[in-house]
C-alpha cells in the first residue's frame, strides 16, 4: 500500500512555495513569498467535518499575503482516490462555506487529483434554481496529465517534479513491488544530478521512500544500492548521514547522560537514537512505535530497545522487547 | 416617533404579509417561479430550521427572513429563503449572508435553497443581487433573485388591474415610507388605500386582512389616528359596505398579531368550555393557524357546532 497522504502532507509542510510554483504558477506569482505563509492548522481542524477526520487525505490551509499586501487564505486539498462524481466537489464546498461561515473568510481552493482515472475531474459544486445560484469553483491539477511528459518532469528544477514522478511511478506499479523498487532507485539516483544540497536530497529521498513503500527486503536492497552509489559518487548524502546521525544521537545521549549523571539526558539521547534507527530500518511503520516507546521510563529497557533494532526483522519484533509475550 | 424606530415594524409587518400570502407573493414578484411551484402541495414554513441556522448570526437582523419548503411542478422539493431588506440605516450584506445560509442549510439538511430578496429601500440604484469572490480562477458565488420595490407603483389606482393582494401591501409600504415624517400625508394616503380596497373585487375577509397589514405599516399618532378611523367609518357608511368599521372592536387594535391572539383566546375558551377533552385536543392544531379570517370562521363554527 502506498502511503500518499503522509508523503504529500509533508510535501505541503515543507515545499509549499515550489508546490504552488509547479501547479499554479499564476497564483504563485501573485503571492509575496518574502512574507511568511502560515499554516492554519487549528482553523482547518475546527471546520473539518467529523466524518472527514481520519480520512486518508492531505489537506492544508495557509494564510498568505499577495504582492499587493492583501491577505488570502489558500486551501489545498490532495485527493488520491477517485470517487462518485459529486462527492469530492461536495466536500470542497463544505470546507469552503464552513470557513466562510466561521471565519468570514473567503478562501482560494486548490485541489490535486492524484487518482488513476483520467476522466475524473471535478472542479465545481453548486446548483442553479430559477436563476438563483449558489456554488464554488476550485482549481485543479490532475497528476496523470503530468505523466504525458516525463522528460519534462525529469529535467525540471522544481523538487515537486520529483514528488510527482514518484507519485506516478507508484500509481503505475501499485501492485508491482519490483517495479516500484526499480523506479525508486532510478529516481533517487536522479536526485544527485539535479544540484540539490545534501539536505534536499535527503528530504526528497524520505518522501519517496514513504510514498513508494517497499516491502522490507526490497527496501534494504534499495538502501544498499544507494549506499554503493553514494560511495562511488563520493556523495554520501543519504546513507552515511543517517547512520552517522544515528550513532551521533546515541553517543551524544550516552555522553550527556554520563556527564550530567541524569537519567533524562540519557533517555533523550536513547530516544533520539531509537527514532533514527526505526526511521532508517522501518520508515513510517517503525516511527509509529515512537509514542509507545516514549512512555518507557526505564533507561535500561530503552537501551535494550535500541540494541534490538539492528537485528529485528519487523517493527513488531522491536515491540517484543517491552511487550513481553 | 423617531424615524429609525419604525423599521422593525416594517420588517415584521412584511413578514406577516409574506406568511399570509406566500403564493401571491411569488406570483407578484417572481411569476416564472410561481408557475413552477405546485400550489396544491402548499408552502410549508420551516421556522424551526431557519432558527437553527440563524441562531448564531444575531436575532435582530433576521426578523424579515422566511424559509419555506415547496414542491416544483416536476415533483422536486426545493426550499426558498426569502429576505426582506427594509430601508434602514444599516444595510446588511445579505448576498454573502445568502452564501453562508445556503451552506448551513446544505450542511445540516442536505437541501438546496433558492434565494430571493425584496429590496424595500427608495434608492433606485442600490440593487445588490450577487455575491462573488474569484481569486485565481477559483470562485465563491451566490446569485439571488431580487425585486426592488421602487419598480412598483405606490398608488393603488395604478395597480387596479392587478388583483394580487401583494399590490396592496407594496402600495401600503411605499406610502408608509414616503410619509415617515408627515402624519397628515400618511392619514390621507391611508384613506386612499382603504378606498382602493373597496374598489377592488375582493371578498370581505381579504379586505379585513389587508387592512390589518396597511394599519400595521401606516401607524399614526393621536389625534390623526382617531381622525383617520372616523374618516374610514364615514366612507364605509356612505359606500354602504362596512367591511372594516363593522369590526371596530377588533380592528382598532394596532397589530395583526394581536387580532390573531384575540381570536385564538376566544376559540380556545370555546373549545375548552364547550367541548372539554375532545375540544382541548384541537387546541395545538388551532394554534398553528396564522390566517385571522380562518380563525374567525373556526370561532363561528365552534360557537354553533356540536363537536
Amino acid at each position: 500500500m502506498a502511503d500518499f497522504d503522509s508523503a504529500w502532507k509533508e510535501t505541503l509542510d515543507t515545499l509549499f512555495e515550489p508546490f504552488m510554483a509547479f501547479f499554479f504558477s499564476d497564483a504563485h506569482r501573485e503571492i509575496n513569498w518574502t512574507q511568511p505563509h502560515d499554516p492554519l492548522e487549528q482553523e482547518l481542524q475546527e471546520i473539518t467535518p467529523a466524518s472527514e477526520q481520519g480520512r486518508r487525505v492531505a489537506d492544508k490551509l495557509f494564510k498568505v499575503r499577495r504582492t499587493d499586501g492583501q491577505v488570502e487564505w489558500v486551501l489545498v486539498h490532495i485527493e488520491f482516490q477517485s470517487q462518485p462524481e459529486a462527492e469530492f466537489a461536495r466536500r470542497m464546498y463544505v470546507y469552503n462555506y464552513r470557513l466562510f461561515d466561521r471565519y468570514n473568510q473567503k478562501v482560494a481552493s486548490f485541489a490535486i487529483l492524484g487518482d488513476d482515472r483520467p476522466e475524473w475531474r471535478p472542479d465545481r459544486f453548486g446548483y442553479e434554481l430559477w436563476g438563483t445560484e449558489v456554488g464554488i469553483r476550485f482549481r485543479t491539477a490532475k497528476l496523470l496529465d503530468y505523466g504525458r511528459d516525463e522528460a519534462a518532469l525529469e529535467s525540471s528544477a522544481n523538487p515537486i517534479a520529483v514528488v510527482v514522478l514518484a507519485h506516478l511511478k507508484t500509481l503505475q506499479n501499485a501492485h508491482n513491488d519490483e517495479g516500484r523498487r526499480v523506479a525508486q532507485v532510478r529516481l533517487v539516483k536522479g536526485l544527485y544530478e539535479r544540484g540539490y544540497s545534501a539536505e534536499q536530497v535527503r528530504q526528497l529521498y524520505w518522501l519517496m521512500e514513504r510514498m513508494m513503500t517497499l516491502p522490507k527486503p526490497l527496501a534494504e536492497l534499495v538502501w544498499n544500492e544507494i549506499h554503493e552509489f553514494e560511495k562511488e559518487k563520493g556523495m554520501p548524502f543519504i546513507t552515511t548521514a543517517e547512520r552517522v546521525g544515528m550513532e551521533k544521537g546515541l553517543a551524544e545521549g550516552l555522553a550527556k547522560g554520563r556527564e550530567e549523571g541524569r537519567e533524562e539526558g540519557l533517555e533523550k539521547g536513547l530516544l533520539a537514537g531509537i527514532e533514527l534507527g526505526l526511521k532508517l530500518r522501518f520508515a513510517a511503520e517503525g516511527l509509529a512505535l515512537m509514542p509507545e516507546i516514549r512512555q518507557i521510563q526505564d533507561a535500561d529497557l530503552l537501551g535494550q530497545v535500541m540494541a534490538s533494532i539492528e537485528q529485528a526483522g519487523t517493527p513488531d519484533a522491536v515491540r517484543q522487547v517491552w511487550v513481553k509475550p | 416617533m423617531p424615524r429609525s424606530s419604525r423599521y422593525p415594524t416594517f420588517a415584521s409587518v412584511w413578514k406577516e404579509a409574506l406568511v399570509a400570502y406566500l403564493h401571491p407573493f411569488m406570483g407578484f414578484f417572481f411569476p416564472d417561479v410561481q408557475r413552477d411551484i405546485a400550489p396544491a402541495r402548499g408552502y410549508e414554513r420551516l421556522d424551526g430550521e431557519l432558527q437553527e441556522i440563524t441562531a448564531e448570526s444575531g436575532p435582530a437582523r433576521r426578523v424579515a427572513d422566511t424559509l419555506v419548503r415547496v414542491w416544483r411542478t416536476n415533483g422536486d422539493e426545493v426550499w426558498l429563503l426569502i429576505h426582506f431588506e427594509v430601508d434602514g440605516p444599516q444595510e446588511t450584506d445579505f448576498t454573502s449572508q445568502m452564501f453562508a445560509d445556503a451552506g448551513r442549510l446544505f450542511g445540516r439538511y442536505r437541501q438546496k435553497v433558492a434565494g430571493f430578496a425584496v429590496l424595500g429601500d427608495e434608492r433606485p440604484f442600490w440593487r445588490p443581487d450577487r455575491f462573488a469572490y474569484e481569486p485565481w480562477g477559483t470562485k465563491f458565488e451566490a446569485q439571488l433573485r431580487t425585486a426592488h420595490l421602487v419598480d412598483y407603483p405606490a398608488e393603488l389606482s395604478a395597480l387596479a388591474a392587478d388583483l394580487n393582494p401583494l399590490a396592496v401591501v407594496v402600495c401600503a409600504y411605499r406610502q408608509a415610507l414616503r410619509t415617515v415624517d408627515d402624519d397628515e400625508a400618511r392619514r390621507r394616503a391611508k384613506l386612499r388605500l382603504v378606498k382602493g380596497l373597496h374598489a377592488r373585487e375582493m371578498w370581505e375577509g381579504e379586505i379585513r386582512q389587508l387592512y390589518c397589514l396597511i394599519d400595521g405599516m401606516m401607524g399614526l399618532p393621536q389625534p390623526q389616528a382617531d381622525l383617520a378611523w372616523q374618516e374610514l367609518c364615514d366612507f364605509e357608511r356612505e359606500n354602504g359596505r362596512q367591511y372594516i368599521s363593522d369590526a371596530e372592536g377588533v380592528f382598532r387594535v394596532a397589530g395583526w398579531a394581536e387580532v390573531r391572539d384575540n381570536y385564538l383566546r376566544q376559540v380556545e375558551a370555546v373549545l375548552r368550555f364547550k367541548f372539554r377533552e375532545p375540544g382541548l385536543a384541537l387546541v395545538p392544531e388551532v394554534r398553528r393557524i396564522e390566517d385571522v379570517d380562518l380563525l374567525r370562521k373556526v370561532l363561528a363554527t365552534s360557537n354553533w357546532g356540536s363537536a
